[in-house]
């Protein structure tokens, strides 16, 4: 590699001002900068790796394509994150709806679960999915688990949990990339986890507490909208 | 509310959790987890649902992935401006045309740009060696250069003709096309020796360029660029109490290379949003450059057609 004379590590809007000013590489460096965080939002938000996959190449293309528009407004990291979470939401909005009716049924979730392996997306490393990051079998489980768990989300909720609650960005953070209230961002967090308990509650259970198996039908009282437990209710439509 | 406490929803905890049921109603809640085991125990489990979920390691990205998407991006760069791709790589036989050599050794000003990892696709790079290899270069550049001529030959001789009475010169030489200008110098037309070979294949040639540069105090903008531009280009709109400069080389470089060698209609020093800027326009595109532009660097901040709009 050659010497440069310039400094070696110009920051984002830098690069994304050389990009807009012609640079061919510009771009390219951003990317190869914050891929690894892109791509945990693109595969932790579609689920399924090769679309996942595509998801992120449409997204990467297209803010090459409009960074004319960008505007400093907000972090150069936080409009790439709104344009692959946008591209991801999509994705998923085209896949078919799954609803199932939950009975509770332990083998029932096994079931789930078991039925992600090959596109499961949670492997992430593109390798084998058991024990590759040299986890626990216990951990893998719960991987799939979740994975699983998480299909059954609505795509702004589900959106909303891998930013907050998986990837750890803080709500602000979060509220900016999604360009929604702080307040709406914990809304659909709440909703997401409060629809995903029952699928993970077994988890707990495996550990050894016996305290009880959360029923899903805690009775939506109070003039509330159904409870979690009742996943057939059907898609929430603005989530 | 009254009497006997009625368990929230598990979602209704969740938002509680969260932060989003306030006032009074959260109140209620806290209240009533406080003395209800079981909503207790669902309020834990939604802190154990986070929990699950936080502790899922954060992928990498594949390599494969990785290099696909990087290749991708490079056939964008090299889709959006091909020359100037072709410019930034060093190993490209842009010497032949005298073109500044990439990033290397670049004159004070200009910030040279560190190569990524990335690979081209197979694509770009077939591409890359396909367009203008330097033996079509050597070869092209004189025709041009012979077609230079003959337009200048052309124009001389049309002013000569217009200038004076005897115009019978001006059929001949123009019949007599580009393989003659470089030979074909008519006696008795005052004007024939002024003419020198006009472009050599060296970027940037003499100064005595087709354009001069207006210079105005114009600010442009993105949105409005393209209805400015049209107006600066229509004749009579004339630009008053702006000044005329001659471009300088590396001006001239920049503008040629950017329009792709088309003589511009118009070259103006303003300002693009505020900043300093070039306006560059053929009939059909406008281009906003940098000051700093150069063959290598072009510095484009946007470029925008002029004929139907985009």
């Amino acid at each position: 590699m050659e010497e440069r004379l310039t400094d070696v590590d110009p920051p984002d809007a830098e690069l994304l001002r050389r990009h807009v000013a012609g640079d061919p590489d510009a771009f390219g460096q951003l990317f190869l900068r914050h891929k690894d965080r892109l791509w945990a939002v693109a595969l932790r938000t579609v689920g399924d790796q090769d679309e996942a996959a595509d998801a992120l190449q449409e997204a990467m293309i297209s803010a090459f394509r409009r960074a004319g528009d960008f505007r400093g407004q907000s972090a150069v990291t936080t409009w790439l994150h709104r344009i692959v979470v946008n591209a991801a939401v999509d994705r998923l909005r085209r896949r078919p709806v799954r609803s199932v009716n939950w009975s509770g049924d332990e083998e029932a979730l096994d079931a789930l679960a078991a039925r992600g392996p090959g596109g499961s997306g949670l492997s992430g490393e593109g390798t084998g999915p058991a024990g590759s990051g040299g986890e626990s079998a216990d951990e893998v489980e719960t991987r799939l688990d979740v994975d699983a768990a998480l299909r059954m989300l609505p795509p702004q909720q589900r959106a909303a949990l891998v930013l907050v609650d998986m990837l750890g960005y803080p709500v602000a953070d979060v509220a900016e990339i999604l360009g929604i209230s702080a307040g709406t961002v914990k809304s659909r967090c709440a909703r997401g986890r409060a629809r995903l308990l029952p699928y993970l509650s077994h988890l707990r259970d495996q550990s050894g507490d016996a305290s009880d198996t959360l029923s899903p039908g805690l009775s939506p009282n109070e003039g509330n909208r159904p409870a979690s437990g009742n996943v057939s209710s059907g898609r929430e439509g603005g989530a | 509310m009254n009497g006997h406490p009625r368990h929230p929803g598990t979602e209704a905890l969740a938002e509680f959790r969260a932060g989003v049921i306030d006032g009074t109603r959260g109140e209620q809640v806290a209240a009533h987890v406080a003395a209800c085991p079981q909503c207790a125990s669902v309020s834990e489990r939604l802190g154990e649902v986070t929990t699950a979920l936080a502790s899922i390691p954060a992928p990498t990205m594949p390599r494969d992935l990785e290099a696909r998407i990087a290749s991708a991006l490079a056939a964008e760069a090299a889709r959006r401006d091909p020359a100037a791709v072709e410019s930034a790589s060093p190993d490209l036989t842009a010497a032949s045309v005298g073109a500044v050599p990439s990033s290397e050794g670049s004159p004070g000003g200009v910030s040279p740009v560190p190569r990524p990892v990335t690979t081209p696709s197979p694509a770009t790079a077939r591409r890359r060696s396909r367009r203008r290899p330097a033996w079509q270069r050597s070869v092209t550049a004189p025709l041009g250069v012979f077609a230079a001529a003959a337009a200048y030959l052309v124009l001389a001789f049309v002013g000569y003709w217009l200038s004076g009475p005897g115009h019978q010169a001006a059929p001949s030489v123009a019949s007599g096309g580009p393989a003659h200008a470089g030979q074909h110098n008519p006696a008795g037309q005052p004007g024939a020796h002024r003419l020198t070979p006009p472009l050599t294949p060296a970027i940037g040639g003499p100064a005595s360029s087709s354009f001069v540069v207006q210079v105005a105090a114009t600010n442009f903008s993105k949105s409005t660029l393209q209805a400015q531009v049209r107006q600066q280009l229509t004749p009579g709109s004339g630009e008053s109490g702006g000044s005329r400069a001659l471009p300088s080389r590396s001006l001239v470089a920049c503008v040629m290379h950017v329009t792709g060698d088309r003589t511009p209609k118009l070259v103006e020093e303003a300002r693009y949003q505020s900043q300093p800027a070039y306006v560059i326009a053929v009939p059909d595109h406008a281009w906003v450059v940098a000051r700093g532009c150069t063959p290598a660097h072009p510095e484009m901040l946007t470029s925008v057609a002029l004929a139907s709009g985009r």
